[in-house]
């Protein structure tokens, strides 16, 4: 049957609309729903009404912006952020330039190396062919401080070299061949050298510090020995490899922001053994986390470490000592069990004297020199006795 | 029937229907609605606004329930609920002063035309529709030699405004309906729906009466959802703003009662002497196999509707034949 033939009553307009703006009393809406239950015609009208009405009505404005605004994809607003994002980037660029050259101005030197006066003449790299194995002498070698470094460096145990001269050769002899002579594992005077400037750079908590790598041969290395001269009549240092092994130069910058402020150091290394290089670049990467230490608790700076894996031994110019077991991400106060103030820290000789291929199976040890003179040690870092 | 033939109220002096309750409204009360609507700017003296105040009192028994009787403070607090600014410039141009039609013309000429074109979508066919209805508004139309003006229905209740858009509504309702009577059935050919196998006569009539029992049971602002909603294909939006409900809440009744009917059906058809499965299977049937109209079923309800109750209520025109 079609609507439009029934005959039927319709709501006035009047009854409509009050319906619409809800001011009928609850009868009358009642009422007038049952009608609009009923009737597709008062329905159409109440319909388009509201419809009509919601059309006059004027957008309500958004008072502020809703967060999902800003993801809205519109050409204008992509452009606009890529240009915020690409000039912050360029001021962030810019402070930190400004900052890093007004703070610590970054100065590349060769630094200055002097061969300590008890070291054995070293050869010079093209006398070196013959394997010769050099013993130097375990002792740490006096090393000239750095250039400059505005205070004077002291004597890095040999053992940093040892190491770093031991697993660059395990590292390399991994992709090439192992032959590696145990005296590799010997300190050398590039040894000496190398671990002067670490422990240099050590014990001065040199935030920043870096220390670069790079094998300018592309030929690939031969293992070799690993006794590797050190020229000292210039900066390079130059380590003498076996014969008929190819040159490699490599260079050490080193760069250090507080004190040692930037050294950039050249290493020439011909033919040198494959793991010695890819020890250095342990080292480097070692001392790259080192300079990424944080601060010590008492927020003063650091005027002596010494670091043994990734436990590290650190005293303020306070005088006081902390210890960090994860590499200096975190420090902890030492309790001090000696009387005055930590002047200087060191492995104690007891850890370096040992062999490498022994010394990790060998508790390493500190030592501390309080401004009494008094030596004390300590295996842990943690309990200490008087030597 | 159109709903315009439904509007007409004669102009001149207002109907005595309600003289013999003459007035109501104390000459305090009435100065201060006076006042209030700011006859005096239209012209409209006191007499005129309190026979058009005490005619919408006495249509809606002051907002009571038909029977009820209403107190003075009741009858006071009608009145002042009331448009009454809006109500005095209806009943003025109603009545024919000029002062009141320049002000409706001021007021809502353009409003007016802005409806009717968002309602039609077209600024030529809303402007004609608007046009339409201000020529009846000015009571350019005659009956018995007298101006009628559908101005003379607004009761104040609402707003002016919400009135015109309504009444302009309906004038585009009736003319839509008009014009579609003449349009040509649409050339489309629907592709035949693979057929289930149609169900027993015996079960299509047990469905039927079911499902018209349990359409007839329900409430009328359900059966208003269900009408708005599967018959008129209105938006759950729609429908919630309407109601002045939230979407969500429209969606749930929806939900509950399509369910609410799903189980009252399986009861019914169980209650006929039905198994569940058998009733089950029954539900799934094509409607187009059902004999039923469910417009209808949804148009005739148990309980007593508006326009049923208000029929013999010659009092109450708010219901147009």
């Amino acid at each position: 049957m079609s609507d439009l033939l029934q005959p039927g009553q319709h709501l006035e307009a009047d009854q409509l609309n009050a319906f619409l703006e809800g001011v009928l009393p609850e009868h009358e809406r009642l009422e007038s729903l049952a009608h609009l239950s009923e009737c597709s015609h008062c329905r159409q009208i109440v319909f388009l009404a509201r419809q009509a009405q919601q059309a006059e009505e004027p957008a309500p404005a958004k008072a502020v912006p809703t967060w999902r605004e800003w993801f809205r994809f519109s050409p204008m607003s992509m452009l606009s952020a890529a240009t915020i994002a690409v000039a912050c980037a360029l001021i962030v660029t810019v402070s930190l330039h400004l900052y890093r050259t007004a703070q610590t101005p970054t100065t590349m030197e060769n630094a200055k190396v002097e061969l300590a006066p008890n070291l054995p003449p070293i050869a010079p790299p093209a006398e070196a062919a013959p394997p010769a194995p050099r013993r130097a002498s375990p002792k740490a070698a006096p090393v000239s401080p750095i250039a400059a470094a505005p205070e004077p460096v002291a004597p890095a145990p040999s053992g940093k070299a040892e190491d770093a001269i031991s697993s660059f050769s395990k590292r390399r002899s991994a992709t090439t061949e192992p032959a590696i002579s145990p005296q590799t594992t010997k300190p050398t005077a590039m040894n000496d050298f190398v671990a002067a400037s670490a422990g240099a750079v050590s014990n001065h908590e040199a935030r920043g510090t870096g220390m670069l790598l790079r094998n300018r041969t592309a030929a690939p290395l031969q293992p070799a020995k690993a006794a590797a001269p050190l020229a000292a009549k210039s900066n390079p240092i130059v380590v003498a490899a076996a014969p008929a092994l190819p040159t490699t130069t490599e260079t050490l910058p080193i760069e250090a922001r507080t004190t040692i402020q930037a050294t950039n150091e050249t290493v020439e290394v011909s033919a040198a053994p494959n793991g010695a290089i890819d020890k250095l670049n342990e080292d480097n990467e070692a001392l790259r986390k080192r300079s990424k230490v944080h601060a010590l608790p008492s927020n003063l700076p650091s005027a002596a470490s010494a670091s043994n894996g990734r436990r590290m031994l650190a005293a303020d110019t306070a005088g006081a000592l902390f210890l960090s077991k994860n590499g200096g991400k975190h420090w902890k106060s030492v309790k001090p069990q000696w009387q005055g103030k930590v002047m200087q820290l060191a492995l104690s000789p007891r850890s370096l004297q040992q062999p490498a291929l022994q010394k990790q199976k060998v508790e390493a040890g500190f030592q501390l020199t309080t401004d009494s003179g008094v030596v004390w040690v300590s295996g842990d870092g943690v309990h200490w006795q008087q030597k | 029937m159109d709903s315009a033939s439904a509007q007409p109220v004669e102009l001149g002096p207002p109907a005595t229907a309600e003289g013999a309750a003459e007035p109501q409204i104390s000459a305090t009360l009435l100065d201060a609605l006076w006042r209030e609507a700011e006859a005096d700017s239209l012209e409209l003296n006191r007499t005129e606004l309190a026979q058009k105040l005490l005619a919408v009192g006495a249509k809606y028994n002051y907002g009571l329930p038909p029977g009820a009787s209403a107190t003075p403070a009741q009858i006071e607090a009608f009145y002042r609920s009331l448009q009454l600014r809006e109500l005095a410039l209806a009943h003025a141009c109603t009545v024919g002063h000029d002062a009141a039609w320049q002000q409706f013309l001021q007021r809502f000429r353009a409003p007016l035309t802005q409806a009717a074109v968002a309602m039609t979508g077209s600024s030529s066919l809303g402007q004609d529709l608007a046009d339409s209805l201000y020529s009846e508004l000015f009571g350019l139309s005659e009956r018995d030699g007298q101006r009628r003006s559908p101005l003379a229905s607004y009761s104040g209740r609402g707003s002016l405004m919400g009135w015109l858009r309504t009444t302009l509504a309906q004038r585009h309702v009736d003319h839509h309906r008009r014009t579609r009577r003449e349009a040509p059935l649409e050339d489309t050919d629907l592709a035949a729906v693979p057929t289930a196998p149609t169900p027993t006569p015996e079960v299509l009539a047990r469905l039927g009466n079911s499902l018209a029992e349990a359409l007839r049971a329900l409430a009328p602002e359900d059966r208003f959802l269900l009408s708005a909603y599967f018959l008129d294909q209105r938006t759950l939006l729609q429908i919630a703003q309407l109601l002045r409900v939230h979407e969500a809440t429209v969606s749930r009744k929806l939900k509950r009662l399509t369910s609410g009917l799903h189980q009252q059906l399986l009861k019914r058809l169980q209650a006929s002497g039905m198994n569940r499965r058998a009733a089950e299977e029954a539900l799934g049937t094509d409607p187009r196999d059902l004999t039923i109209n469910l417009r209808n079923l949804l148009q005739t309800s148990a309980t007593p509707t508006f326009s049923n109750q208000t029929e013999g209520d010659k009092t109450k025109p708010s219901v147009k034949k």
